[in-house]
């Protein structure tokens, strides 16, 4: 997943605009979504969707995967925010549909459905607007963003870092895990356990090991006190997008403001 | 003499037996050297003592005659001049794609941008990845990877390029291409040192071979000198090879004491000539 993701990330169709202009613009809309009433920001969803998958030609599949998968923390999160229990049910609750189990007494309200609802929308928008930066901004250029917006440099070194090894750990626990099947490994599930277990054992080992031969493959490459990266490109903006970017955000506050209005 | 090591001793902590003991080596200037061994001689562990990575706990290592000092300073210009590729191309590979990556070591020597790319991209044109420039790091094969860390080191232009292990796991034909690209790269005057097992490369590509044990030094000199020497390489558990071993198969007549033949081709020429007799 994270593999053919990268690619299409390095191959997205708005690659050659100003990735501080295109963070920049999905922060604004960012806070319009958290700020906004939901038909609102069902129109932002809609329209970050459009540059993401139509702009960015990035394809719906692995798109809505992501999403899906996202949404899945929210719909775990469902029972919670939906169900009060009770022993007794109180007279005078607003319970709109109730069941009994045991001797407790489950009861959703108006006020856990209306939140579930907003709740919904507004992490559908943000969702959107989050995945534009995910799949259109390559993350080298993340990092130059964060440079340039002053963020500290332990901050970046650390992200650069990881990123840098979670391919190594995939790959090695990847690798690991082939060789205990291949021989006769996680059979039962006892034994499942038990070579997953040996498994992580050896991940971290192996994990040490890398970072140590990192640190000297650094060193001997001139590392003095801090990872340079190279200076942010200079991309412009097409002035189709930026037309559309302005008016567009200029009627999602106009659309905003009728709502709150009406 | 490039570098020398003098009497270089060194443990890693926690260990028992020494990485080197009494180590005593010279790189020729300008040469293409061979540096052989078993697994866990301690040619690694000489490679990082060669930078300065680790320190020797008695002996030197001089760089050009001099002792090196270890102060941070110095250290920075040694390593300019000392370029070293890991036998593991994941050790020196950090940032994203080949272009960024290859730039990351002129950054460090604060080259001005406009000279960073222009170097860059001559050096993507010499290892011909010119085609990779812009994919991430970890989409690339290994011997691919292998030619990117050699390019990010090549690219500082250093005066002692060191190899561990440089043709491990890769197919014949990557394998031609980087010795290729040693040559050139001596052509132009960088003494090249490869730490190998592989015998026959060693044989072909050199023109000065060192051979070490258990930390220490216990050959040197021409390819032709080492390896007539067949029953010491035999007794520290190395192969002589097989173009050698073919030579001395051959009946003194037939050779009538000339230089034995390094290279397959050079063989055959040989043979050839033999036929025309």
């Amino acid at each position: 997943m994270k593999f053919t993701m990268d690619t299409l990330i390095y191959n997205n169709g708005l690659r050659h605009i100003s990735p501080l202009w295109r963070s920049g613009f999905a922060a604004v809309l960012l806070l319009l979504s958290i700020l906004s009433h939901p038909i609102v920001q069902v129109a932002i969803f809609t329209w970050m969707m459009i540059w993401t998958l139509w702009y960015a030609r990035i394809p719906w599949k692995p798109y809505f995967l992501l999403l899906g998968t996202s949404l899945l923390f929210f719909i775990m999160s469902l029972p919670a925010l939906l169900f009060e229990v009770e022993h007794t049910l109180q007279p005078g609750r607003d319970s709109l549909f109730s069941f009994h189990l045991f001797q407790w007494t489950f009861y959703v309200t108006q006020t856990g459905l209306t939140l579930a609802y907003s709740l919904f929308f507004r992490s559908l928008s943000s969702l959107s607007c989050l995945f534009f930066i995910l799949f259109t901004i390559p993350f080298l250029e993340v990092l130059q963003v964060m440079k340039k917006l002053r963020l500290p440099q332990i901050m970046i070194e650390l992200s650069l870092v990881m990123y840098r090894f979670i391919f190594l750990l995939i790959d090695t626990a990847f690798g690991m895990l082939v060789a205990q099947q291949a021989r006769g490994g996680h059979g039962s599930f006892s034994q499942k356990m038990r070579d997953s277990a040996l498994l992580l054992g050896h991940l971290f080992a192996h994990t040490m090991q890398r970072y140590k031969g990192l640190t000297h493959g650094l060193i001997s490459r001139g590392l003095s006190e801090e990872i340079l990266l190279p200076p942010m490109e200079n991309k412009g903006i097409s002035l189709r997008f930026q037309i559309e970017s302005v008016v567009g955000c200029c009627l999602l506050l106009l659309f905003e403001g009728w709502v709150r209005v009406g | 003499m490039i570098m020398e090591a003098v009497n270089v001793t060194y443990g890693y902590p926690g260990t028992t037996s020494p990485a080197l003991y009494e180590l005593s080596l010279s790189i020729p200037e300008g040469k293409k050297i061979a540096l052989l061994g078993h697994n866990g001689c301690g040619k690694s562990t000489f490679f990082l003592q060669s930078i300065g990575i680790i320190q020797p706990e008695q002996g030197k290592i001089k760089w050009k005659g001099n002792p090196l000092s270890y102060k941070t300073k110095e250290l920075k210009v040694l390593r300019q001049n000392v370029g070293l590729v890991f036998q593991d191309p994941e050790q020196q590979l950090i940032l994203g794609t080949p272009m960024d990556d290859i730039s990351y070591g002129l950054r460090n020597a604060r080259v001005p941008e406009d000279e960073i790319k222009k170097r860059t991209e001559k050096i993507l044109c010499q290892l011909g990845l010119m085609d990779l420039a812009n994919i991430p790091l970890h989409q690339l094969s290994l011997g691919q990877k292998k030619r990117v860390s050699l390019a990010g080191v090549m690219v500082l232009e250093p005066k002692l390029l060191l190899l561990d292990e440089p043709t491990a796991y890769l197919d014949r034909m990557s394998e031609k291409q980087l010795l290729e690209e040693l040559d050139r790269i001596n052509h132009l005057g960088t003494t090249v040192l490869m730490a190998t097992h592989d015998m026959n490369v060693a044989y072909e590509w050199s023109d000065w071979v060192i051979v070490m044990d258990q930390g220490k030094c216990i050959m040197e000199g021409t390819p032709v000198d080492v390896f007539s020497r067949g029953k010491e390489i035999e007794e520290i558990g190395l192969e002589t090879p097989y173009l050698y071993q073919i030579w001395q198969a051959l009946p003194a007549t037939l050779k009538k004491g000339e230089v034995p033949p390094r290279t397959v081709s050079a063989f055959k020429e040989w043979v050839g000539d033999m036929q025309i007799v």
